[in-house]
């Protein structure tokens, strides 16, 4: 088991490394703008009152206070730039440990030893999970040190309660990939109904935010669940939402185990 | 004789397609099974079929007496060496790294070194830049190198260059002698009749003999080039085991099945000019059972 956890970590270095740098970078670059935004604050808000309501809400700066550095970083980075990064990062990894693998015959490797599928499917799964949290303990709390290098005022639980979200947001993405790559023979297939479903979600997400006719529409979203203000300025996470990411984490990784455990791996 | 493979009525359907149907035959241990066919006749489903890479619609596959019914069938795999095709190597890693993964997987290696040598391999280059007989040694090394008592190979000397296919046979047979039993697919019948005790024919997913190649080669098939100095008529010569293949100038070749002692008294009767007998290679008997 340990083999196989450690070859696929090893495979999925660089991406690991590189998405991870890459959300590092992006929080150190707005910590670095946080003078500037602080300046430019009254420019700020004006161009905001401008903006309708509800999509200063899907932006998650309605009501904001954009003098702080958890809104700062709320707004230009948990809110948009990071899901992305991570869903980026989650469905490129999952999509290539099981559905990549039988897409190339690479995964007889591991199948023609005597290790049973349940094994090789959880030693892949944890894989996942340990490089899913070290991306997301790295990309929320580099935050921390950041903050402290350069002497500003910072709220270090919000950091762990975005951290913890986050957390829960990465289980439910990466239990659909793994899912989709689990029931799928190419990667190919699991990048696009993957990105199809997250993309339809964040479109829904904003729709629903300028429409209130749609409301009802929003609780089918991850975006709805995944709220950064709350966490991340307000210190709060809404059990509701933890709920639904593990559930649904939960239940889309047993599926895939049940799948990996009778499919035919031939393309 | 201990029974390492049993394949009970073996059936794989993809939707309509009946890929395997119906397939039984057991393997003895030592024995070199040659799994013979043309392309698509499920030989290669079959191998998945006994490595679980894909799983039966019907029937049973017995290893080693781990049953492809039951949850600890993948056990027996600790005794089987696949064969992995060069193409489903992985690009990306050094072919050190496929022998220590090998390693990690089926436990330390005494012969790794030792195979490296004698295939004369390089396995510090990626996989992505070695040569398609390179990639094949590797994948041969790495069969090997757990020591298995199965060996299970599809088309394992694709892409081996002559002088390799002997070093290939040679330790087959070596491993054969030491009690290890070997099934390879092949579409090469000179390979087959080299190296294999034991031929399996299949055909459209349906095993069509399963014999020890003495007995395939005592199967009695003859060709025959006779002229005649009179006009024969051919019906005069066909019957239910003998077939006109060609007619030529004052006469006919045929082919005779069974034994010549009726086919002979019969031509005994006509003016015969020129005759020519000569039995048939392992070729000929194969194209004969594909004919059915």
């Amino acid at each position: 088991m340990i083999a196989i956890i450690k070859r696929a970590l090893r495979d999925r270095f660089i991406p690991f490394i590189s998405y991870s740098i890459g959300g590092i970078v992006l929080v150190w670059m707005y910590i670095a703008l946080l003078p500037s935004v602080q300046q430019s604050q009254v420019q700020l808000q004006d161009v905001m009152k401008a903006m309708p309501e509800g999509l200063m809400k899907a932006l998650g700066v309605s009501g904001v206070n954009l003098a702080s550095l958890e809104a700062l970083l709320a707004m230009k980075q948990y809110n948009m730039i990071w899901p992305l990064l991570m869903i980026f990062f989650i469905v490129s990894f999952a999509g290539g440990m099981i559905a990549g693998e039988v897409e190339n015959r690479t995964i007889e490797i591991v199948l023609s030893s005597a290790k049973s599928r349940a094994k090789i499917f959880f030693s892949k799964y944890l894989s996942g999970i340990i490089y899913l949290i070290l991306f997301v303990v790295a990309t929320t709390l580099c935050a921390i040190p950041m903050a402290k290098l350069y002497g500003y005022e910072y709220a270090a639980p919000n950091y762990y309660t975005l951290m913890y979200l986050s957390l829960c947001f990465g289980l439910a993405v990466y239990g659909l990939s793994i899912l989709f790559s689990s029931l799928f023979s190419s990667r190919g297939k699991v990048y696009g109904i993957s990105g199809i479903l997250f993309v339809a979600m964040y479109v829904l997400f904003i729709l629903v935010s300028l429409k209130d006719s749609l409301k009802n529409l929003q609780y089918i979203s991850f975006f709805y669940y995944y709220n950064i203000n709350d966490a991340l300025i307000h210190n709060k996470i809404d059990g509701l939402s933890v709920f639904v990411f593990l559930s649904i984490g939960l239940i889309a990784s047993l599926l895939a185990l049940i799948i990996f455990l009778d499919r035919d791996f031939a393309v | 004789m201990e029974t390492i493979l049993k394949v009970k009525n073996l059936k794989k359907y993809f939707g309509r397609v009946k890929a395997i149907d119906g397939v039984s035959f057991e393997v003895e241990k030592g024995e070199i099974l040659g799994f013979l066919g043309p392309n698509g006749a499920g030989k290669t489903t079959t191998i998945r079929c006994l490595l679980d890479f894909i799983r039966p619609s019907n029937g049973e596959i017995e290893i080693f007496g781990y049953s492809s019914r039951n949850p600890d069938f993948y056990k027996s795999r600790s005794k089987i060496g696949y064969l992995i095709a060069g193409s489903n190597l992985v690009e990306q890693w050094t072919g050190y790294d496929h022998l220590s993964y090998q390693e990690a997987l089926h436990g330390e290696s005494k012969i790794k070194n030792e195979l490296i040598k004698k295939f004369s391999f390089d396995p510090k280059p990626k996989v992505k830049n070695l040569s398609t007989g390179n990639r094949q040694k590797l994948g041969l090394i790495m069969t090997l190198m757990s020591e298995p008592e199965f060996l299970v190979m599809d088309e394992p000397t694709a892409s081996l260059d002559p002088i390799l296919q002997e070093e290939f046979y040679k330790i087959i047979r070596k491993l054969s002698s030491e009690g290890v039993t070997v099934f390879m697919s092949s579409h090469n019948l000179a390979e087959v009749e080299k190296v294999c005790s034991k031929v399996a024919m299949i055909k459209s997913g349906k095993l069509i003999t399963v014999q020890k190649i003495s007995a395939l080669e005592g199967k009695k098939i003859h060709s025959v080039k006779i002229t005649f100095s009179e006009k024969v008529s051919k019906d005069l010569l066909v019957d239910k085991n003998t077939e006109i293949q060609e007619e030529i100038p004052n006469g006919f070749e045929l082919s005779v099945k069974g034994e010549m002692d009726a086919f002979i008294k019969k031509i005994a009767k006509l003016k015969i000019e020129s005759i020519s007998i000569m039995q048939a290679n392992l070729e000929e008997i194969f194209l004969e059972f594909y004919k059915k």
